[in-house]
C-alpha cells in the first residue's frame, strides 16, 4: 500500500487518516473568502519545510498580494523564491494550456530546474476564461493534473463555488475533494472544512470546525476516533472521598465513567463535584481537572474556600487546573480539542466541566451535533479513563434530568441532586439513577451540606441494582 | 539617467520613454514569477494588449524581459540577469522615495 503524504495542516491530516495521496490531484473548494488559497499555500510551504519544492500557479491574486498575505502566517515566500525552493507564477490559463502541456514548455523547465513536489493552481475556475464547453474544460484539467502526476507531483486545486452547488466535473477529475464552507451556529458564523472524497485511502466525514491562527489554519476534528496510545493506570475504582457516596456506588466511580450530575439550583452539584475533586488529590494525591464555562473562577473559588478547601493551593501543588471559557464564544470543536489537549497533557484522575449545557450553548439549536459532542465528550474521558462530572441544572420542579433528553442515555450514570420541604425545612437527597457497569443502590439518600461539605446519609453495605 | 553609468543610463532610459514599460517593469519588480502571454500581461497590468505587446518587444530587446517563443503565443518573463534586476531594483527604490518626482506615478502603477 502507497505511504500517504502529511499535508503537514493541524487536524487535516486526522481527517484525511493520515494525509493526501502522493502523485494526487486534490480540489480545495469553497465560497470566496473561505481560506483555500491560504489552504493551498499552507500544503506548498509544509512541503518546503519537509524539503519538497512547491510551485504555485495563480491566475487572478499577484504574487505580491500572496506574499503580503502568506507574511501574516510567518510564511516567507520570497525567501523561499531566493532558496530556489519556490516559484510563484502569474498567469493566465490559455499559457498554462499553451506552455504547460507541453514537454519541453516553459514551465516544464521550472519543475526540472527546481524539482518541484508539489503543485497549487489557483484557481481552476478562471478555466472557463478559456472555453465554457464543460467537455474541453474536463479535457483541458484533466491534461493538466496528468501533466503534472507524469512529473511525480502532488497538486492542489483551488476552486470557487457558491455555498449550495451540485457537483461539477472537476470533482470527477479528481482524486480528493475538500470542502470548506461557511456555517451558522447559533448567532456566530463559523468556518468549516469536510472532506467529500478520497480515493485510495480512507477519510473522516463530517464538517469540522476551523480557525486561521498566527501559524495558519488549524482544524479541529472533534469527529474522529479517539485513540490514546498512553492511558494513564488509575485503581479500578476512584472514590470521590465522600463516604456515604462512595457505598452507595459500591466503593468508588469506574475510571472513565461520566457522570451526568443533575439538578435545580442550589442543589449542591458543584459542591459535590468540588468536594470530589478536592478528596482525589489531597487524600488519593491524583489529579483533577476542573473545566468552566458558566461559573467563573472567583465564584468556584468562593464556594471551595467556604468549606475550607484551598484550590490555589492544589494549583501550586501541580495537581489541580482550572480551564476557564465563555460559553458565549466557545467553538465547540475547538473547546473539545482543549478538553483533549488538557487530558493527554496533565492525565487527571477527574474532571468536572461546569456546566454541560453552557458547553454546548453555542450548537444548542442542532439536537444532532449536540448528541455528537456529547458522544465525542465522553469517549474522550473514556480514553483518558477519568471520571467525570458533567453539570446540568434543572428547573426545579422538573421531571427532567437533562437538557436534551439526549445526555440521560449517552453518559455511563446520572446522579440527581434535589430538595423536598418536609414542614418548614427543606430536606436534601441525593439519587444515583444509573451507574452503568456497577452496583449502586437504588433510591434516594438522605444528603446535608455543612461547613465541611456534602455528607451523604447511607449506612448499608450498598449494591442492590 | 543622472548618476548612472552609461549603459545603466541606457537601460533606464529605454525604460522610462513610456508609462507601460515603467508599468510592466514594476508589475515584474513585484512579481517576479509571472510569465504570460502579451494578452494576459495586459490583464495584469490593466492595459490595452496591443500598447503592451510593442512595450515587451522593446523591452526584451533591451534584456528586461525574456521571450519564449513566436507570435501571439510567445510568452514573456522577466530577466535572470543579476545586474539588470539589481539595477531596476534600485531604480523602483528610488523612485518610491518621498522625493522622487515620479512616486506618484509609480503609486498609481504599484495600485496603492
Amino acid at each position: 500500500m502507497m505511504r500517504q503524504l502529511p499535508t503537514g495542516i493541524e487536524g487535516l491530516d486526522d481527517i484525511l487518516c493520515g494525509g493526501l495521496m502522493p502523485v494526487s490531484a486534490t480540489l480545495l473548494e469553497g465560497p470566496p473568502g473561505c481560506g483555500k488559497t491560504t489552504l493551498g499555500i499552507q500544503f506548498i510551504v509544509n512541503g518546503i519545510m519537509k524539503g519538497e519544492p512547491g510551485l504555485i500557479i495563480t491566475f487572478e491574486q499577484f504574487a505580491q498580494q500572496l506574499y503580503n498575505d502568506a507574511k501574516n502566517f510567518g510564511w516567507n515566500l520570497q525567501e523561499m523564491e531566493r532558496q530556489k525552493k519556490l516559484r510563484v507564477i502569474c498567469t493566465s490559463p490559455a499559457t498554462v494550456r499553451d506552455h504547460l502541456l507541453q514537454s519541453e514548455g516553459i514551465v516544464h523547465s521550472f519543475i526540472n530546474r527546481l524539482g518541484i513536489k508539489r503543485v497549487l493552481v489557483d484557481s481552476v475556475s478562471h478555466f472557463r476564461r478559456v472555453t465554457e464547453n464543460d467537455s474541453e474544460l474536463r479535457e483541458l484539467l484533466f491534461s493538466m493534473i496528468n501533466a503534472f502526476k507524469q512529473r511525480g507531483i502532488t497538486v492542489a486545486l483551488t476552486k470557487e463555488m457558491g455555498m449550495k452547488e451540485e457537483p461539477s466535473f472537476e470533482e470527477y477529475v479528481v482524486d480528493a475533494i475538500v470542502n470548506l464552507s461557511y456555517e451558522h451556529v447559533g448567532q456566530s458564523r463559523v468556518r468549516t472544512v469536510e472532506v467529500i472524497k478520497t480515493r485510495g485511502h480512507d477519510h473522516i466525514s463530517g464538517k469540522h470546525f476551523f480557525r486561521f491562527e498566527s501559524s495558519g489554519i488549524k482544524i479541529f476534528p472533534a469527529n474522529t476516533r479517539v485513540y490514546v496510545e498512553d492511558p494513564p493506570e488509575f485503581p479500578a475504582l476512584i472514590a470521590t472521598g465522600i463516604n456515604g457516596l462512595d457505598r452507595m456506588v459500591g466503593g468508588g466511580i469506574i475510571p472513565g465513567s461520566s457522570i451526568l450530575l443533575c439538578g435545580p439550583a442550589g442543589t449542591g452539584k458543584t459542591t459535590l463535584s468540588l468536594q470530589s475533586i478536592y478528596n482525589v488529590v489531597t487524600k488519593y494525591n491524583r489529579k483533577a481537572v476542573l473545566f468552566l464555562t458558566g461559573e467563573s473562577k472567583e465564584s468556584v473559588a468562593r464556594i471551595a474556600g467556604g468549606f475550607g478547601w484551598d484550590l490555589q493551593d492544589l494549583q501550586q501543588r501541580g495537581l489541580f487546573r482550572i480551564i476557564e471559557n465563555d460559553f458565549t464564544k466557545i467553538n465547540i470543536d475547538e473547546y473539545l480539542i482543549q478538553i483533549r489537549n488538557v487530558l493527554q497533557e496533565f492525565k487527571p484522575a477527574i474532571v468536572s466541566v461546569d456546566s454541560l449545557p453552557a458547553v454546548l450553548h453555542t450548537i444548542r439549536d442542532n439536537l444532532g451535533l449536540v448528541t455528537e459532542k456529547i458522544r465525542f465528550l465522553n469517549n474522550l474521558f473514556k480514553a483518558y479513563r477519568c471520571v467525570s462530572f458533567l453539570i446540568v441544572r434543572t428547573p426545579l420542579g422538573s421531571n427532567r434530568i437533562s437538557v436534551y433528553g439526549e445526555e440521560e442515555a449517552l453518559c455511563d450514570g446520572i446522579m440527581i441532586l434535589g430538595s423536598r420541604k418536609v414542614g418548614q425545612t427543606r430536606r436534601r437527597n441525593i439519587e444515583v439513577y444509573k451507574l452503568r457497569n456497577q452496583k449502586h443502590v437504588f433510591g434516594e439518600c438522605g444528603m446535608d451540606i455543612s461547613k465541611n461539605g456534602i455528607k451523604v446519609f447511607y449506612v448499608g453495605k450498598g449494591g442492590g441494582r | 539617467m543622472e548618476g548612472y553609468s552609461g549603459s545603466i543610463s541606457e537601460l533606464l532610459n529605454s525604460i522610462c520613454d513610456s508609462i507601460i514599460k515603467i508599468g510592466i517593469v514594476v508589475f515584474f519588480h513585484h512579481n517576479p514569477g509571472a510569465l504570460d502571454t502579451a494578452e494576459g500581461l495586459a490583464r495584469w497590468v490593466g492595459r490595452n494588449k496591443e500598447e503592451v505587446e510593442k512595450a515587451l518587444l522593446e523591452l526584451s530587446r533591451t534584456g528586461v524581459v525574456e521571450a519564449f517563443g513566436e507570435g501571439p503565443s510567445t510568452i514573456y518573463s522577466y530577466t535572470q540577469d543579476e545586474e539588470i534586476l539589481n539595477t531596476i531594483d534600485e531604480f523602483i527604490d528610488g523612485l518610491s522615495r518621498e522625493s522622487s518626482p515620479l512616486k506618484k506615478t509609480v503609486s498609481l502603477l504599484e495600485g496603492h
